[in-house]
């Protein structure tokens, strides 16, 4: 589904190039749950970010079902990270002046779809995380491991086909920390969502198919 | 959508209590002081009372000789062009004049009052709405038997005979002559340059002034259309009528050295747009211009100031930004975004600046520094600071919005500006 090909990933200023990225080549199946990890500064959210279309490579390819970016418009990659793809981050993003039901709405805001489609759908996300009873809560009533399920909620919202989760137990102990993986499995296994996590956490990879591991910008297993 | 879009800018505003009242004072001080202006020049340029909607009326109010050298003389119309020219027009579905304004003296025991004096004929109360209190206005007989009436405004009628006193068929006396009160009407705005008056009193009395046989004398002639498209055709044979003309040979010695003659039919704008220099064309795409440049240029500094309060609010809302960015938001969909809560923001604003305006012309009227100015804010007005809100929330939201939807997502999601 994913397919990584000679990736390389180079940061340039004048004096000095750093590189975050170097020869990675990764196929991620449909259905697959993938974890990466490594230490910090290794890549691994730069490779999140590129699998998510968020940045370019600056060597190889990188396809999505066989299909390949480079030709793609920053509206032409907004609309297929709409469609089929969700993120989840550490830091959960949640945007503090909306209510829980906004947030979670927001991907489909840039969907042709009714006000009403929209809630029923959020709804629907809520329920999913066992969120539904905190829908006109503010993020800064939650504590954080309701947070990333809102998180969490706002990434499946549309229905995508990939999930990319940054470290999404990063910022909660171990109970939450395991609700929220529980969430994620249970995504993966019921509605064969493809989902690439990134962690620091060895247990939490451990429950996942695939682990890869990257040291300094290189594929090391 | 909209309605996310106007929580997070309300949210936004609630947040930054004080940046909030800093942009919000520029921009209702701002809209506020234009609309104030907008409305004190839609009372000298629109159609206020005593002109009707549907009165379409255009004004020539002064001519001009000169020698081509540089020396001339001017003034308003003389009776003679009037009377033999402009008064066998075609295209006017109605002539008529008024004199220029004559203050004169009236006293009540001790007291004096200074009264504002013209001259009109009887087809000038034709071509007006003016709303009579009581009485009625002179006719075609007043004026052939120089019958010595008047019709007043309810202003001199209270100060003269008493408040609310009813003066029709009394006598009232200025500069030592008495005339018979025919007709009370409701007070004339001063705005009103062409109309205004305290008392209106039969044309045919000016006996000096209709023996000028000059071209110009101190008359104010009123062409009336049937609709607004009468108007152009009403310029044009003006315009050809004072091609004909010639220094008429009564008019004295000196005044047969300026023998090119320039007058127009304008309406109270174009008056404004040529300058009010006598024998100048009115020149509407100028006046336009310097009206458009001077608001721009009112607003510009609020704007930068809107603007630099908004790019600081960018490293704010940069998770925000990111996070729409990677759910599906394209850069022109984050452009708009900011540009309509930067609008939300102005209208707010514009509201607080209506608000202000009302007051301030509440003060201004109450003031009488125009006398009897009724200064409401109009209709056309209302829809002019409407205008001035989008134009404003555009001028200050346009740029930071562009720098908003280039922030890349991944920086964005860092907190990163760039």
């Amino acid at each position: 589904m994913i397919a990584l090909s000679n990736i390389e990933k180079v940061y340039q200023t004048k004096t000095i190039e750093t590189v975050a990225l170097n020869q990675i080549n990764i196929n991620i199946d449909k259905g697959e749950f993938l974890s990466v990890m490594g230490p910090s500064g290794c890549g691994k959210s730069t490779l999140l970010n590129i699998m998510g279309l968020l940045d370019e490579p600056s060597n190889g390819d990188m396809s999505i079902d066989g299909e390949n970016f480079s030709d793609y418009t920053d509206k032409e990659l907004a609309r297929f990270r709409n469609q089929n793809i969700g993120f989840i981050f550490q830091s959960y993003h949640l945007i503090n002046d909306l209510q829980v039901i906004d947030n979670v709405e927001l991907p489909l805001l840039y969907r042709k779809m009714s006000a009403k489609e929209r809630k029923r759908r959020a709804v629907e996300a809520l329920n999913k995380v066992g969120l539904s009873n905190r829908m006109q809560h503010f993020p800064s009533q939650l504590s954080g491991g309701q947070r990333q399920r809102v998180a969490i909620a706002r990434a499946i919202v549309g229905n995508p086909s990939i999930i990319l989760a940054d470290e999404p137990t990063g910022n909660l102990d171990s109970v939450m920390g395991n609700e929220v993986m529980d969430i994620l499995i249970k995504l993966n296994e019921e509605d064969e969502t493809t989902i690439v996590m990134v962690t620091h956490d060895e247990s939490m990879a451990m429950r996942t198919h695939r682990l890869v591991r990257l040291f300094d910008g290189s594929q090391v297993v | 959508m909209l309605r996310n879009y106007i929580k997070i800018a309300w949210k936004v505003l609630a947040r930054n209590k004080f940046f909030t009242f800093v942009s919000l004072f520029g921009i209702s001080l701002t809209i506020g002081i234009l609309l104030v202006l907008a409305t004190l020049f839609d009372q000298i340029v629109g159609k206020h009372y005593p002109v009707g909607p549907d009165d379409h009326l255009i004004y020539v109010a002064t001519v001009s000789q000169e020698d081509g050298k540089g020396s001339g003389w001017n003034g308003g119309v003389g009776y003679y062009l009037y009377k033999n020219f402009i008064q066998k027009m075609k295209s006017p579905k109605n002539i008529a004049v008024i004199s220029q304004p004559k203050s004169t003296n009236s006293f009540v025991g001790d007291r004096k009052i200074t009264l504002s004096l013209n001259y009109t004929d009887e087809d000038y109360w034709d071509m007006h709405s003016y709303s009579f209190i009581e009485g009625k206005p002179y006719n075609a007989e007043h004026m052939r038997d120089k019958a010595r009436v008047v019709v007043i405004t309810r202003a001199t009628r209270d100060s003269y005979f008493g408040e609310g006193v009813s003066a029709v068929g009394k006598s009232i006396e200025t500069d030592n002559v008495v005339y018979k009160v025919l007709g009370v009407v409701e007070n004339v705005s001063e705005a009103s340059i062409y109309q205004y008056s305290d008392f209106y009193v039969p044309l045919t009395l000016a006996t000096q002034q209709l023996q000028n046989p000059d071209l110009i004398g101190q008359f104010i002639v009123i062409l009336q259309g049937e609709t607004e498209n009468d108007i152009p055709t009403i310029k044009e044979e003006y315009k050809d009528l004072v091609a004909r003309l010639t220094v008429p040979a009564a008019s004295q010695g000196w005044k047969q050295n300026y023998k090119i003659i320039s007058s127009y039919a304008m309406s109270k704008i174009e008056r404004i747009s040529s300058g009010f220099v006598i024998g100048q064309e009115p020149q509407m795409g100028l006046l336009t211009t310097i009206l458009t440049a001077a608001m721009l240029l009112f607003m510009l500094l609020p704007a930068l100031n809107l603007i630099n309060l908004n790019s600081s609010r960018i490293s704010e809302r940069s998770s925000e930004i990111g996070v729409r960015k990677a759910f599906g938001a394209n850069s022109m969909t984050l452009a708009w975004q900011f540009i309509v809560e930067n609008i939300l923001v102005t209208l707010i604003g514009g509201g607080i600046g209506l608000l202000l305006a009302l007051g301030a012309l509440e003060i201004i009227e109450s003031s009488e520094l125009i006398t009897h100015a009724e200064l409401g804010l109009q209709f056309n007005v209302f829809l002019f600071a409407v205008f001035l809100c989008l134009v404003f929330g555009l001028l200050s939201g346009v740029l930071p919005a562009y720098r908003m939807s280039k922030i890349q997502v991944v920086n964005a999601l860092k907190g990163l500006n760039s």
